[in-house]
């Protein structure tokens, strides 16, 4: 047993890759059925790489990036993070681990309403105790990159559907992350503007050497992606690359 | 997180919803205001009757009775004491006396001598009984009520003009100095010097000494004139006036119709006895004890007072924590909402790295802030009705009591009040800052 898990660390530890998921499944019990949001699913994505998982609604898509951003723990198997197998982080340590190395960008963006769009890009360096100027200078920095530092003072009710998913990304970014984990983030866009995000998000995220682990429906993000999953009740189907 | 933007945060989101807020400081504001005042008023009362006793009553005098037990200690544990249990048998010296049977007897002279050989003990006088019908300024035919304080009864009144009584004063007294106002005199030394007359009449039950006649029934009255010497300062006591020692046993020899009373053999019932200071009264009382009387001092006799002062206190305050107890409830249920309709921030939050322990201090604080907020309100609003309070006494009745403050604001009770409703808010929002620090943070995500 221990022989076997030691061969699992150096195996991971050695590989190029940035996110390691071995034999992840995590099941759910509802109404006395076992329902696998994820059922043994195998997958390494490397440095830099945009992987786009695609699958229809309830096939655990949601489910894989929640296991890994630390927010939902397996039922078996593990998931190695930036070289932290997250099953063994506490919750402070797993809450700085989102804090540092991830970040989310949502389907309905999850903007804080009382927030101006600058506040809300602060909010990871706010919660990691970043002092205030330098945070802001980092907020503006990133809204200038998503060319939205003239809203800056403007409150997500005062923006667009596009608008409030660029301040989502930045808000994505401003832990410097090494992963993006993007949940559906066109899925309440049209898809005009849902192709200009995901184009912005592609090329910051490029730049800036991040990772982004997309799950979607839309084409247009698939297309732009480097390896295209299929997920089907919770096993990927196939790799496109 | 930094504690600037906790509480910024905080404030943020106690200002989304401001009447709920509102709403919600008031309640802690109205138990806050309830204790401050109740606290205040106590204390300002306490304060005001402790300042009216003290001018009055001097703490270096004790009353000492020839018997064992106090007169009224023995009827209290006597009769009234038995509260429906079998009657008891009366033994000598068990101390169990019915009313009536008092256990006094005059104080003979050797003993008289032994209480004054005790250390600092610097006079021992008669304590006599002395009743007057009525006062009037020599030359005015109006009479007025009075009562009639011997001097060297314990009794410690402040000189507003004129001069003391000494041991040696022959007939005189010193008026309370509302007495001008009813003899129509503006100044304070015109009165000084001159003659009042006290009218007495014999105590229709009294039956004297050997000497004396029986006389049941009896009306005969007698004037005793008297020079006053000294005015006294305005307090609670606005008809008193206090007699020299000669006057006050010639008084009571004529009222009890005993010629003999007060002297060496027939001294008294009650000996008043005077220290050289406050401290030193505690030993003599011990040191009387032990010679097998009994001795009670003015602290003792006020303590009553006091006694029932914190029982209103501590009763009045129970309403008050009550009042603050459910206006907790208030913040629980406000925090306990807030969290609903928060589900989904508090999600985003732990998504972006908030811990467990952030999400419960930042509730915690929200909680600590309006417990805190409603405790200077209420106070604020409790020092201001004080004020107006204190104002009106001051403008109505001070003139006739002197200085009175009903309401006191110490310095500890801001601040005990302030922590004391921090410390309830705290309390309020253990639970549910705990609940929000407990929530799923992929369940908050998906709530609407």
């Amino acid at each position: 047993m221990r022989n076997n898990r030691v061969a699992l660390y150096r195996r991971v530890l050695l590989s190029p890759a940035i996110v390691s998921l071995q034999n992840l499944s995590r099941h759910y019990r509802i109404g006395g059925q076992t329902v696998k949001a994820v059922d043994d699913v195998n997958l390494a994505i490397k440095s830099g790489e945009f992987i786009a998982i695609v699958g229809p609604s309830g096939s655990g898509k949601s489910t894989l990036l929640h296991l890994i951003g630390g927010l939902d723990s397996p039922t078996s198997g593990s998931v190695f993070s930036d070289s932290l197998h997250l099953a063994t982080l506490s919750e402070k340590e797993k809450a700085n681990y989102r804090n540092e190395k991830v970040g989310f960008v949502f389907q309905d963006f999850n903007l804080q309403e009382h927030l101006t769009a600058r506040e809300n890009v602060e909010l990871p360096l706010k919660i990691r105790g970043t002092p205030r100027h330098t945070r802001t200078e980092k907020a503006n920095s990133l809204l200038e990159a998503v060319g939205l530092l003239q809203r800056a003072l403007h409150r997500p009710t005062q923006l667009s559907g596009g608008e409030k998913q660029r301040v989502a990304i930045a808000r994505a970014l401003a832990g410097d992350p090494k992963i993006v984990l993007a949940d559906e983030p066109t899925g309440n866009l049209d898809s005009k503007t849902g192709e200009e995000v995901v184009k912005l998000l592609s090329k910051i995220c490029r730049e800036r050497g991040v990772t982004i682990i997309a799950a979607t429906h839309d084409v247009n993000i698939a297309a732009l992606a480097d390896r295209v999953m299929h997920i089907r009740d919770g096993r990927i189907e196939e790799t496109c690359e | 997180m930094r504690l600037s933007d906790t509480l910024r945060e905080v404030y943020l989101n106690l200002s989304r919803r401001k009447l709920r807020t509102f709403l919600t400081v008031l309640g802690i504001a109205i138990g806050s205001l309830t204790v401050t005042i109740v606290i205040s008023l106590a204390s300002g009362l306490r304060g005001f009757i402790q300042l009216q006793t003290s001018a009055l009553a001097d703490p270096r005098i004790m009353q000492v009775f020839a018997g064992k037990s106090l007169p009224i200690d023995a009827v209290l544990s006597g009769t009234l004491g038995r509260l429906g249990r079998p009657p008891r048998e009366i033994k000598p010296d068990s101390g169990i006396l019915n009313p009536g049977a008092f256990n006094l007897r005059f104080f003979t002279k050797d003993e008289v001598e032994r209480i004054k050989k005790i250390p600092h003990v610097t006079r021992v006088s008669p304590g006599t009984m002395v009743f007057v019908n009525s006062i009037q300024l020599e030359g005015d035919r109006r009479k007025f009520e009075v009562i009639c304080i011997p001097e060297g009864e314990g009794f410690n009144m402040e000189l507003a003009s004129g001069s003391g009584l000494t041991r040696d004063s022959g007939y005189e007294v010193i008026l309370a100095q509302q007495y001008l106002q009813s003899f129509g005199i503006s100044d304070l030394q015109m009165v000084i010097g001159k003659n009042v007359l006290l009218e007495v009449g014999r105590c229709p039950l009294a039956i004297g000494g050997q000497n004396s006649r029986f006389v049941l029934g009896d009306t005969t009255k007698k004037i005793f004139t008297a020079k006053v010497v000294g005015l006294a300062r305005p307090t609670l006591l606005s008809t008193a006036v206090f007699l020299s020692e000669k006057l006050a046993v010639d008084i009571a020899r004529f009222f009890l119709s005993d010629e003999e009373l007060h002297t060496p053999d027939r001294y008294g019932l009650v000996v008043n006895v005077v220290a050289d200071n406050e401290k030193n009264v505690r030993a003599i009382k011990k040191e009387i004890e032990n010679f097998g009387m009994s001795a009670i001092s003015v602290e003792e006799r006020l303590g009553f007072l006091r006694t029932i002062f914190s029982v209103v206190e501590i009763g009045l305050s129970i309403f008050g924590a009550i009042a603050l107890f459910v206006a907790g409830i208030g913040i629980a249920n406000t925090l306990i909402m807030s969290i609903y309709e928060r589900r989904r921030e508090i999600g985003v939050m732990k998504a972006l790295g908030a811990t467990n322990a952030q999400v419960r201090f930042l509730f915690a604080c929200e909680a600590l802030i309006i417990g805190f907020a409603g405790g200077v309100a209420g106070f604020c609003v409790a020092a201001l009705i004080g004020s107006i309070g204190n104002a009106l006494a001051r403008a109505t009745i001070a003139k006739y009591w002197g200085d009175c403050s009903f309401f006191a604001f110490p310095w500890y009770l801001p601040l005990g009040i302030i922590i004391f409703c921090s410390l309830v808010g705290l309390l309020a929002g253990v639970y549910p800052a705990s609940r929000a620090a407990k929530l799923d943070p992929i369940e908050a995500l998906r709530s609407q």
